[in-house]
């Protein structure tokens, strides 16, 4: 049996998560923070990501680690963002926070794919936006664009 | 309810915001630009152009040509790219002015004039195609409006976010030849300290590379000239020819600049083979960087270089050294060849392909670099800094 080390990630809302080593330096924020760590460099703290968001952050790295060149890499990406929007802008905003350029990537795109197609008032509704164009600017704005024919 | 999380959670967040809308297509990037002033400030800034122009999508940068005028070719023959002008669209459509011709294509940007078959209304304009943005160009104020100004536009995005022009014009009281430089972000006219008889040199048909305009040869006889203006030192500079050339007889065959590399070819007409030289970064001199053999192409193409026209549309550099291209025309066919594996393709214009002449050629780039924001814009941007600074403090 391979003795290798684990490292513990606790969340925002202090659920704890055992891994290994490998699987924990797949973020490179983590591998930062152990090398740069000072003696309790066993236990670290995410506190910008929830326990939810963070088992599932784990599982992406486990996979993407232990077992980096399988067939079956594209297909488990597939699946692992059909997930509704709010975890996908969660895992989001993990793979950004703890650098993770895969996961990054891949939920990046999936969020730009769903938002792509969009009109105006629709981005402004998903995201609580405010239009503060006044209707002179406005019509500055679409003098501009006057070639674009699509909102 | 969790639709109201997720949504405030990247809205509020400018660099997730930056990663997806950098996985954005384009049309879809300038459309959102009109969804509220801080994705306007955000989707126009440097920090994200930069990256949207430089990220995709194994697009190759050059994504295809321009004639003069509306005509456009795309490169790529399994995935053209649209006339970004719109197949419908004339040039002149998106000018306050008619007879609209481009007169130089540089990291994106085209520099245009209109009127040019009148010139005392002549104007000229900087335009970027992917976003349609347009800004004019104030006539530079020394030089008599009938006279023939020669205006080339320097431009890198990485380089700098700054455009520059540089205007070699002709004094009316004395005849003598002096260069001027436009900033775009002081928009003002500069002399530089060059002057001249510029009786024996042209400056037309500039090229921006290496920090400096450079202008094809020009001459005869055994006096050739091949100048560059140096944009910081505002200098100009004789520069050597390639010491292969040894015809008295020099006809630029085609001239230009792709992915850092400034490129010569001379007298390519009649022939089925030519060289591309390339210029060392020093401007030392020149080095023979293709030799090119056309013998690879159809046969009914290559009779037809001998009967018509024949021209070097452009040379582009790949991402790779495999995948270096010439675009060549003879007879309204475009032809792009690969110089290492010698494969070819049929390019096809949305409209005739008439021109021949290299310098009537100019590349399509996309870029969403943002020439100018929107004037209701430049308090948000007082505002946004002033955010940035009490959010570093707090």
């Amino acid at each position: 049996m391979t003795s290798s080390k684990t490292i513990v990630l606790r969340s925002s809302d202090g659920a704890t998560f055992e891994v290994d080593e490998a699987v924990a330096l797949h973020s490179l924020m983590i591998k930062h923070r152990i090398e740069t760590g000072g003696a309790d460099s066993t236990t670290i703290d995410v506190p910008e990501v929830t326990g939810n968001t963070l088992s599932k952050v784990i599982e992406y790295c486990k996979k993407h680690v232990e077992a980096p060149n399988s067939d079956d890499l594209k297909s488990f990406d597939t699946d692992f963002v059909k997930v509704d929007q709010a975890v996908l802008c969660h895992l989001a905003k993990a793979s950004y926070y703890m650098n993770i350029k895969g996961l990054l990537d891949l939920s990046s795109k999936t969020i730009a794919d769903m938002f792509k197609g969009k009109t105006v008032e629709q981005i402004r509704e998903t995201f609580h936006i405010k239009n503060d164009f006044t209707p002179e600017e406005e019509e500055e704005l679409r003098k501009e664009n006057s070639w674009n024919l699509f909102v | 309810m969790e639709g109201l999380d997720s949504g405030s959670l990247i809205g509020s967040n400018d660099d997730l915001l930056i990663e997806i809308s950098v996985r954005l297509p384009l049309k879809s990037v300038l459309r959102f630009k009109s969804v509220s002033k801080h994705w306007l400030w955000l989707l126009s800034h440097r920090r994200f152009t930069l990256r949207y122009d430089n990220n995709n999508n194994n697009l190759p940068k050059s994504l295809g040509l321009f004639d003069t005028d509306d005509v456009y070719a795309p490169y790529d023959v399994a995935n053209p790219t649209p006339n970004p002008l719109g197949s419908s669209r004339t040039l002149a459509s998106y000018f306050p002015r008619p007879d609209v011709r481009i007169m130089q294509s540089c990291n994106g940007l085209l520099l245009c004039c209109s009127d040019y078959r009148h010139k005392p209304s002549r104007m000229f304009f900087v335009f970027n195609p992917t976003t349609k943005q347009l800004e004019t160009i104030p006539f530079p104020p020394s030089f008599p409006t009938e006279s023939d100004i020669r205006m080339s536009l320097a431009f890198h995005p990485t380089e700098c976010p700054h455009y520059k022009i540089v205007c070699v014009g002709t004094l009316e009281e004395n005849y003598i030849s002096q260069i001027q430089v436009f900033s775009s972000d002081t928009r003002e006219w500069k002399i530089s300290s060059e002057e001249f008889y510029s009786l024996s040199l042209s400056f037309v048909n500039g090229v921006y590379w290496n920090g400096a305009i450079h202008w094809p040869p020009c001459g005869g006889g055994s006096h050739w000239n091949l100048m560059c203006f140096h944009i910081e030192s505002q200098q100009l500079q004789k520069l050597p020819l390639p010491k292969e050339v040894i015809t008295p007889i020099i006809r630029t065959s085609y001239f230009g600049e792709s992915r850092g590399h400034l490129h010569l070819i001379v007298n390519a007409e009649y022939s089925n083979h030519f060289c591309v030289f390339e210029m060392l970064r020093d401007r030392s001199g020149w080095f023979l960087k293709y030799r090119v053999q056309l013998n690879g192409l159809p046969p009914d193409f290559l009779e037809m270089i001998h009967v018509y026209a024949f021209g070097i549309m452009d040379v582009v550099r790949g991402e790779t050294e495999e995948d270096t291209l010439v675009v060549v025309t003879a007879n309204s066919i475009l032809i792009k060849y690969n110089v290492h594996d010698k494969s070819f393709n049929y390019i096809s214009s949305d409209h005739q392909w008439l021109i021949t002449g290299w310098y009537e050629a100019h590349r399509y780039i996309q870029t969403v670099e943002c020439l100018v924001i929107c004037s209701f814009m430049s308090l948000h941007y007082v505002y946004a800094y002033y955010v940035k600074l009490v959010t570093l403090f707090w």
